[in-house]
């Protein structure tokens, strides 16, 4: 249908294309404990946009992965489409991304510091008009876990979305998802013959925007048969409102996630098939932090069985003044106890499950933020911020009732200050206490961070970053790591950045997406291009 | 096989840029926070329009964005156009309007909740604004945000709206 289009009128009119050239180098070390290996990678990605005849549009992406940082090797060119754009009629053939609702059903997308890439290959079609917009897709997904990437899990999926808008301030949409796929069981060299599924979502939803209020509803069923075995059932829900004055602005979220709600050996089980399938992806109902000590997460939001609330909100006192206060809570949805013959376990359900519990048999999590922040004038600004956060990791297969308490009080401050258009500097300090607390036993321990960033003539920046803590256990077993980085702009297109030292690692999070990142000593550089 | 690649990269970087030179004209319609829909050639046949990507966990974003409205508040009665496109996800939508609320940013603001309006303009990163003339031209881009840059910016909307652009 595309080449027909494309046929009508060919040569002689208007070819824009549009580059992006992202290539990455690094030459270091890994730490495993006391294990060092050596690393080095080569990553050069090309993002290449070619558009005609006002409607049309070809791309792709030109990879060289060899060795890469994270994820699989690859050299190729790795993405590619045609796509046909109109007022009311679009059309891509080829990899894409989609979005329905706020994900519950379909989120596809790619993460590439993360390893995690939900991209289709295949065709979507939306057609919109002032009272609805309707889409359908179809195609093949080609997922590798970003946790273990030799896991490569199939899916072919087909579905469509209808949204309807009687008013400018109402919409109601309805999607529909079909999945058949291939989900390999434990780790790649287990042995465990891969599991069929074929799963549906279903998903309904309601949005709502009133001048100074809006409202949003999503729910969403899943239904999993795993070939030859049983069918599985779960559902969610997200809904959120937010109140909107003047200088000031309220939101609450609420999440309540039962995709597949298991007893602890299924609930670790992570390849299992009746798990929430990699091309959902709702919302996490937490704060994502722009803070690096914040940004190391206690908890990772349990999308199969979880429960919670978020309340949001930024007031700004006067033009200069603004306050951003957050809460978040969360919690499974029902205790597990193990029975007398200390092998199985019994569901303890509670009443009130359609909210988060604080007892420790619910590994409750908890966080409270508050951010306030001013311009002294235009270009500079302090920010003093504090946080407080609290997860419990319940152990249930000890039955003592044991559990593992982490909390930690984060107070970050920065103070960025523009002294002419030649240099300005930006000062970061983030402290963190950190208490683990396990039955009796407490250990307490602090990490410090401190960034500098030097910036000359708006072209030049020059970076050093030192952190410190007093844990005894780090996985790089070391106590202080430092890095000084040197950034450079050149023209309005290209930014080049080379670092030298000590990354500590961790677990980052992102979209509700979780890896490990080991900690990486050595050089480091980048070129980013957008012409 | 890097030089291969390389060299690959290369020539489609020299193609690129020969036929950047030659036309640059961008158009697309996206939706705007409040369900309405923009059409970006709409936006720059009255005057120069800035089109920023922004989102809530960028910090340099918002430092930008406050910036911006200054900007705006000073040339918008001159032809003058901004339009922050959010990058957040799904997860952090509900809490755009909120943040806009309470910045009191007046500008037109959109949601690009899986990038595809950051792809279009082949952007790789946030923040990353373009400027757009009368004509719909890239007359000026920016990746990242450092303070002062905003002093950069101003002196391109002056030469435009003296140029009448």
């Amino acid at each position: 249908m595309i080449i027909l289009l494309i046929g009508k009128s060919v040569i002689g009119q208007t070819i824009i294309p549009s580059v992006s050239n992202l290539l990455r180098y690094g030459d270091g070390e890994r730490f495993f404990g006391n294990i060092k290996l050596k690393q080095k990678y080569f990553e050069n990605l090309t993002d290449v946009r070619i558009s005609m005849l006002e409607s049309f549009v070809v791309g792709f992406r030109l990879l060289y992965d060899d060795p890469p940082e994270v994820g699989e090797t690859f050299h190729g060119i790795s993405r590619r489409f045609i796509e046909y754009n109109n007022e009311d009629l679009y059309l891509r053939a080829g990899n894409s991304s989609a979005l329905f609702g706020r994900g519950l059903a379909l989120n596809l997308f790619e993460n590439r510091s993360l390893a995690y890439d939900t991209w289709m290959d295949g065709i979507i079609i939306k057609y919109k008009s002032e009272l609805f917009n309707a889409s359908i897709l179809g195609g093949r997904i080609d997922f590798r876990d970003s946790v273990n990437v030799v896991r490569n899990e199939i899916y072919r999926i087909r579905g469509g979305n209808f949204e309807l808008s009687p008013f400018n301030e109402i919409n109601i949409g309805a999607a529909y998802i079909y999945a058949e796929g291939i989900i390999p069981q434990g780790a790649a060299s287990s042995g465990i013959p891969a599991k069929n599924i074929k799963a549906e979502i279903p998903e309904l939803y309601l949005n709502i925007n009133l001048r100074n209020l809006s409202f949003y509803l999503d729910w969403s069923r899943k239904w999993t048969n795993v070939l030859n075995e049983t069918t599985s059932s779960g559902w969610g829900l997200y809904s959120s409102v937010s109140y909107l004055g003047e200088g000031f602005g309220i939101t609450l979220d609420y999440k309540n996630y039962s995709f597949d709600i298991l007893d602890p050996y299924g609930r670790y089980d992570f390849s299992r098939a009746t798990r929430m399938l990699p091309f959902q992806n709702p919302p996490i109902v937490q704060k994502e932090h722009s803070y690096t000590l914040l940004t190391r997460p206690l908890h990772e939001v349990n999308f199969n069985d979880e429960v919670g609330f978020q309340l949001d909100a930024f007031s700004s006192f006067n033009e200069k003044t603004t306050l951003n206060f957050n809460a978040s809570i969360s919690s499974i949805h029902s205790s597990y106890m193990l029975n007398e013959d200390g092998l199985t376990f019994s569901e303890v359900k509670r009443n009130n499950n359609f909210l988060p519990s604080f007892k420790k048999e619910f590994f409750p999590y908890y966080e409270i933020f508050i951010e306030g922040e001013h311009y002294y004038n235009a270009s500079s600004a302090i920010r003093l911020a504090a946080a407080v956060r609290e997860k419990t990791f319940f152990n249930e297969f000890s039955g003592d009732g044991s559990s593992t308490v982490t909390r930690s009080f984060v107070i970050p401050l920065q103070i960025q200050h523009l002294f002419s258009e030649k240099y300005s500097l930006t000062f970061q300090s983030e402290h963190e206490w950190v208490n683990e607390k396990f039955n009796e036993t407490d250990q307490k321990y602090f990490n410090h961070l401190i960034t500098f960033i030097n910036s000359f003539f708006l072209k030049l920046t020059a970076t050093i970053r030192f952190e410190y803590t007093t844990s005894e256990i780090d996985i790089s077993e070391r106590k202080n790591w430092i890095t000084g980085e040197l950034g450079y702009r050149f023209g309005q297109s290209h930014v080049i950045t080379a670092s030298y030292g000590r990354e500590r690692g961790g677990l980052i999070c992102s979209n509700g997406v979780c890896k490990y990142i080991q900690p990486f000593e050595g050089f480091r550089l980048s070129v980013l291009s957008q012409i | 096989m890097p030089k291969m690649i390389l060299s690959k990269t290369a020539i489609i970087f020299f193609t690129a840029y020969f036929f950047i030179q030659a036309q640059n004209k961008t158009d697309f319609s996206i939706p705007a926070i409040d369900n309405k829909s923009i059409r970006l050639s709409e936006l720059y046949s009255k005057g120069p329009v800035l089109v920023n990507f922004w989102a809530l966990w960028c910090e340099p974003c918002k430092a930008e964005m406050k910036v911006l409205k200054d900007l705006y508040g000073k040339y918008r009665n001159q032809g003058f156009t901004i339009l922050g496109i959010n990058q957040d996800s799904p997860k952090s939508v509900s809490k755009v309007r909120s943040y806009i609320s309470s910045q009191k940013i007046n500008f037109l603001v959109a949601l690009d909740p899986n990038y595809q309006y950051l792809q279009k303009l082949n952007g790789q990163s946030i923040p990353y604004s373009l400027l757009f003339n009368k004509n719909g031209d890239i007359v000026y881009k920016s990746i990242g945000y450092l303070p002062g840059d905003e002093m950069r910016l101003e002196e391109e909307i002056q030469k435009l709206l003296s140029a009448g652009q």
